[in-house]
């Protein structure tokens, strides 16, 4: 039967709708942490979320003088703000000095996700947070979304597959953040392949991932993907 | 150009211009020489349910915050900035607060002018309205009747047409009158007048707020609106940690009130029956039907993605 896993250890619970910053500063620490190529002395979760944009603040500077209630309001409706076409390439500049880069592929596959996590590359997917209805979920209290199929997107990554599902890292599931380790022993959420290929398929339709700079010049992952 | 294509070009704007929680209205307006495309704004919003131990998700839905318009070929014309969209989304979601907040208190308003600290704070508008429905006054001779905060209440009385002057003399809006007496009975003048108070504040609260300076009045709106808001969201009743509405009302009003005053104005407002309140806060059953019921017809439902 097929199956792989990658382990994820320490994963984070995000909090105010930061799913993408979450994510990616889990599986940069995750990928990395024993890559000799890589340098991750000055990357932390705060400038992560800086470089992506989220950050309500940089959305009440665009307006004129608002009022305290105004801003507390501006603060609560767009924390989960950041600008779909363009996030990448703030992150990209900055993680330069840690010769790390996030690549994305258009209209993946599912053969394409577990290429990426045979090649040991750790797939994030912006998908659409239903998913989660249709998943078997481990979590001490259930979570539900609500409502129609909604225009917004919510980061998660690939960490496994079986035969039959997908194994996920989702932030929004409550982690034991520094002793929990995401394993073959230890599988939070289980998606079956049909309902990732639906709810993964957004207006977006990206797949991410991170590789070093140094193979990316050479050989990136991006030229063995269907 | 197919409605289709015209959406797949309008996505392909957004996601090059905007960001996430951006939405396109399909209603999309073909007109001679463009077509115009409207965007929707998606707030994502959480609530814990205790008794089911389940986080549910949900998005509110600002409509038309900004526009996108292309030519007939499917070209950009023109798009809102994001600034202009940022501005609007603002607005409407507080316009969206503002429209629920007038209908939950249009439904409560006969129990919330109940509630000791806002009976007591609507004591003089009380005076001036049993001393009017006793007998008419003359309008000049008010300073001998009444105080001056009591002849600011008439004047207050005056703009909103529930009182009326007829040459010299001041008298209550009969034809209303009589139809309170038909409906609740002439001998009941104390029902009668619980009425005409309640009336008075569920059409006025925000000007007895703004202009006569009843800030006393704000929490405990604040707290019924805050909540009652909630279930419109949720649509059913729920049992909420006290801690988690307060945090909404301070979201939505501009207030002061800590946390433990928060929770003695709870207590009170839970005694006149608005909600129920023991180590959680939930609705009362009829009043969530109601209320339901009134933001389903409204469609103010329909702002829930």
């Amino acid at each position: 039967m097929e199956k792989k896993v990658l382990e994820i250890s320490k994963p984070r619970k995000q909090t105010d709708e930061q799913c993408l910053p979450c994510v990616l500063y889990t599986i940069i620490l995750n990928q990395f942490k024993k890559d000799k190529r890589v340098n991750l002395k000055h990357i932390n979760y705060r400038k992560i979320k800086n470089w992506v944009g989220y950050n309500p603040n940089s959305v009440a500077k665009r307006m004129a003088k608002l009022s305290g209630r105004d801003l507390r309001l501006l603060k609560e409706m767009y924390h989960g703000v950041f600008e779909l076409d363009k996030f990448h390439l703030k992150l990209n500049q900055n993680l330069k000095t840690a010769n790390i880069v996030l690549r994305f592929k258009v209209d993946f596959s599912l053969d394409d996700l577990k290429f990426m996590i045979e090649s040991g590359v750790y797939p994030i997917l912006l998908i659409n947070p239903k998913y989660i209805n249709n998943s078997i979920v481990i979590n001490p209290h259930k979570i539900e979304v609500r409502g129609e199929d909604p225009d917004y997107l919510h980061a998660v990554v690939i960490h496994g597959f079986d035969s039959e599902h997908f194994y996920i890292y989702d932030p929004d599931l409550v982690y034991n953040h520094q002793k929990e380790v995401l394993n073959l022993k230890n599988i939070r959420v289980k998606t079956p392949h049909h309902v990732l290929s639906r709810f993964a398929s957004t207006f977006l339709n990206r797949v991410y991932w991170f590789e070093p700079i140094e193979k990316s010049e050479k050989k990136s992952l991006n030229q063995w993907l269907t | 150009m197919e409605q289709e294509l015209i959406l797949k070009k309008a996505r392909e704007i957004v996601v090059k211009k905007y960001w996430n929680g951006i939405s396109l209205n399909k209603d999309v307006t073909k007109l001679k020489n463009e077509i115009e495309i409207y965007l929707d704004f998606l707030v994502p919003k959480r609530i814990f349910d205790q008794e089911l131990n389940t986080e549910f998700v949900y998005f509110i839905k600002l409509r038309n915050v900004g526009l996108i318009k292309l030519d007939n070929k499917g070209g950009l014309m023109n798009y809102s900035d994001s600034k202009e969209i940022v501005y609007n989304a603002l607005e409407k979601y507080k316009e969206l607060h503002k429209l629920r907040e007038r209908i939950i208190i249009r439904l409560l308003s006969s129990q919330i002018v109940r509630i000791p600290g806002i009976h007591q704070a609507l004591t003089p508008l009380r005076i001036v309205l049993d001393a009017f429905y006793r007998k008419d006054h003359h309008a000049d001779s008010l300073s001998k009747s009444f105080d001056k905060k009591q002849i600011r209440y008439i004047k207050f009385l005056i703009d909103f047409g529930y009182l009326r002057k007829e040459k010299d003399i001041i008298t209550l809006d009969n034809k209303y009158i009589s139809k309170l007496e038909r409906e609740i009975g002439k001998g009941n003048r104390n029902k009668i007048l619980n009425r005409l108070l309640s009336d008075v504040f569920k059409e006025t609260y925000r000007t007895l707020i703004r202009d006569m300076k009843l800030t006393v009045l704000v929490p405990y709106i604040g707290i019924v609106a805050t909540f009652y808001n909630i279930i419109i969201d949720f649509g059913k009743n729920i049992k909420l940690p006290i801690g988690y509405v307060y945090k909404q009302y301070k979201e939505l009003y501009q207030s002061g009130l800590n946390e433990e005053s928060f929770r003695d104005k709870v207590k009170d407002i839970a005694k006149e029956g608005i909600l129920d309140f023991d180590k959680y806060i939930s609705g009362i059953k009829q009043v969530v039907k109601v209320i339901i019921e009134n933001a389903s017809q409204l469609g103010i439902q329909k702002q829930l993605s």
